[in-house]
């Protein structure tokens, strides 16, 4: 009865110890919540930082087998997504790794490489997946802005995640997110400038 | 108003994007924004940015999603199938640690007692006893990485 009555006062405790028990114990039905929970999010995030849709699938599913191997990893204090994001983010280095030779500062660091950018012909994959025209519209100019522009972007306005949050995916200190949000808002600002007039 | 008034007003536009601004900013950049048309419809554009930037909708595929939701029940049950393979060595191997510990003394003693009586050199002794301590944990140590690589290649081949 105890436990009934601690279930109905606390189902965000609940939910924590059930998450925590689940990922420790690679419980399937519990990867499958998460999963359907966190499908549209993840694969976001995924593709605003490789701005490629095939790498961002065949790492949507590598993410998802990490989580099942890594769970006994995982802390009750942590937000899910936030270590979530992490492991996707690392995948990603990995991969861009493997298939470019590059450094990860190269990567990630606006002003010292490229980063993921996507495709320069025909329609960015953001163009191909939205939907309406102001998303068109924005996505055009979600593919013209730094892979690390738009991480920083896509996590702060889409995930709604704190800045602290973001400092610890993006393994950042929290001026260097607060610049990257600032210089994405400017050149995105920019754009909508251009096209105004 | 100056150069610097204007600069001040699009640093706390972004600001408020972002982090958030204080009260007193926010009453300056309002009053600020109020006779500035240039300011204001820079702040315009930015919000119009950031609420098109939260409506942006991109979905993973249902092909996707469901493609792998059964590779990672299939693994989820591979791992759990190698845990309950591994068990029954993770109790040999503590019963092993627990009775060697227990028994060191007296063995050591018999390994002693036997040099002794067959007038074998104490190197000779003091390595087949250290030979005798190893040997259960190396052969553990061997199953459960043979069946470890085991695990990896039946994935491998999925």
């Amino acid at each position: 009865m105890d436990a009934v009555i601690f279930w109905l006062e606390n189902p965000m405790q609940h939910d924590t110890a059930r998450l925590v028990h689940g990922l420790h114990g690679g419980d399937p039905e519990v990867l499958d919540s998460l999963i359907e929970l966190y499908q549209h999010r993840l694969f976001r995030y995924l593709l605003s930082i490789t701005g490629s849709r095939p790498m961002a699938q065949d790492l949507f599913q590598e993410t998802w087998l990490r989580v099942l191997e890594r769970g006994r990893q995982y802390r009750s204090q942590w937000k899910f997504e936030v270590w979530l994001f992490s492991i996707a983010r690392h995948l990603v280095i990995d991969e861009a790794r493997r298939k470019k030779g590059t450094s990860l500062q190269e990567l990630m660091d606006p002003e010292a490489g490229t980063g993921f950018q996507p495709v320069a012909d025909g329609p960015s994959p953001f163009e191909e997946m939205s939907s309406g025209e102001e998303g068109q519209r924005v996505s055009r100019f979600l593919s013209r802005i730094p892979a690390a522009y738009r991480e920083v972007l896509a996590l702060r306005f889409q995930d709604e995640l704190a800045l602290e949050e973001i400092a610890t995916v993006v393994h950042a200190p929290l001026s260097t997110v607060k610049s990257r949000l600032y210089r994405g808002l400017e050149a995105l600002r920019r754009l909508m400038e251009v096209e105004q007039t | 108003m100056n150069a610097e008034s204007h600069e001040r007003a699009r640093q706390l536009i972004a600001k408020d994007q972002v982090e958030g601004i204080r009260v007193d900013e926010r009453d300056w950049l309002e009053h600020h924004l109020a006779s500035c048309a240039s300011c204001s419809s820079a702040a315009d554009m930015l919000a119009t940015a950031v609420q098109s930037f939260r409506g942006l909708s991109i979905s993973a595929a249902p092909d996707l999603v469901r493609q792998t939701r059964l590779t990672v029940r299939i693994r989820a049950e591979q791992l759990r199938d190698a845990r309950s393979r591994s068990a029954p060595l993770w109790i040999a191997t503590a019963v092993s640690t627990i009775s060697m510990i227990m028994t060191t003394s007296y063995v050591w003693r018999a390994f002693e007692w036997l040099g002794r009586v067959g007038h074998v050199p104490s190197i000779v002794w003091q390595v087949g006893f250290l030979m005798w301590w190893f040997l259960p944990a190396t052969v553990l140590a061997a199953a459960v990485a043979w069946r470890h690589s085991l695990t990896e290649s039946n994935w491998g081949h999925q």
